[in-house]
């Protein structure tokens, strides 16, 4: 049996201008991975901005937020450049 | 813009910011990221942040490429003139230069957390006219 899931994430469109070869290395990366060349675009904006989404880790992080602070004081208490003085 | 402490940062990335009082893209600098990734690389040297932080290597590698739509970290070259005039005007460490060094020259806020507030921090904020305020995490 194979389950599909549907993301539905709200797009919108937006206009940038491109050069010819940026456009000729889109198209050409899109060609090699069978996609489009929007496709191309957004998965590498999501690359460079690191745009993943973690829940789990998001989680983990909130949670031991004011922990990590703490630690981050007290490992910055003795370096001059660091310390919050 | 505003500028956040390594506190206020940790929450940004993990989609927790409280209610900052400031407009703009949340930043945080150079200094206050080192001190959020150190803390997080040293959590193994903790019992209750290796329970917390299952993945370690995944949360050192989010404290040191921050989701772009909810922290980025400045470049600290952009604004060095402003902090080394900070400095040389009240003899501020790194740290500090940094930071309102970059509040100077992008024109930004800074917000940190009641426990990140050095003795003197919000006199010289003032001093130099920079937005500078408190936030409970």
């Amino acid at each position: 049996m194979v389950y599909i899931a549907v993301y539905a994430e709200a797009m919108r469109r937006t206009n940038i201008y491109l050069s010819e070869a940026e456009q000729a290395a889109l198209d050409a990366r899109a060609v090699v991975e069978g996609s489009s060349r929007s496709d191309v675009v957004r998965a590498i904006v999501d690359r460079e901005l690191n745009l993943t989404t973690d829940h789990a880790l998001d989680d983990a992080l909130g949670d031991a937020a004011a922990e990590l602070a703490e630690r981050a004081r007290r490992l910055s208490r003795d370096d001059p450049d660091l310390r919050l003085g | 813009m505003v500028i956040v402490d390594d506190h206020l940062a940790i929450l940004a990335i993990a989609g927790r910011l409280p209610e900052l009082g400031a407009a703009g893209p949340v930043v945080t600098t150079c200094g206050f990221q080192f001190r959020l990734a150190r803390a997080v690389a040293d959590s193994s040297n903790s019992g209750s942040l290796s329970r917390r932080l299952a993945d370690p290597t995944a949360a050192l590698g989010r404290a040191l490429r921050p989701p772009g739509d909810r922290l980025s970290v400045l470049d600290p070259r952009a604004s060095m003139g402003e902090a080394v005039g900070f400095a040389a005007r009240h003899r501020t460490n790194l740290l500090l230069s940094e930071l309102a060094g970059a509040a100077l020259y992008h024109r930004a806020a800074i917000r940190v957390t009641p426990a990140n507030q050095g003795r003197n921090w919000s006199d010289l904020m003032n001093d130099e006219g920079i937005d500078f305020a408190t936030v409970e995490p």
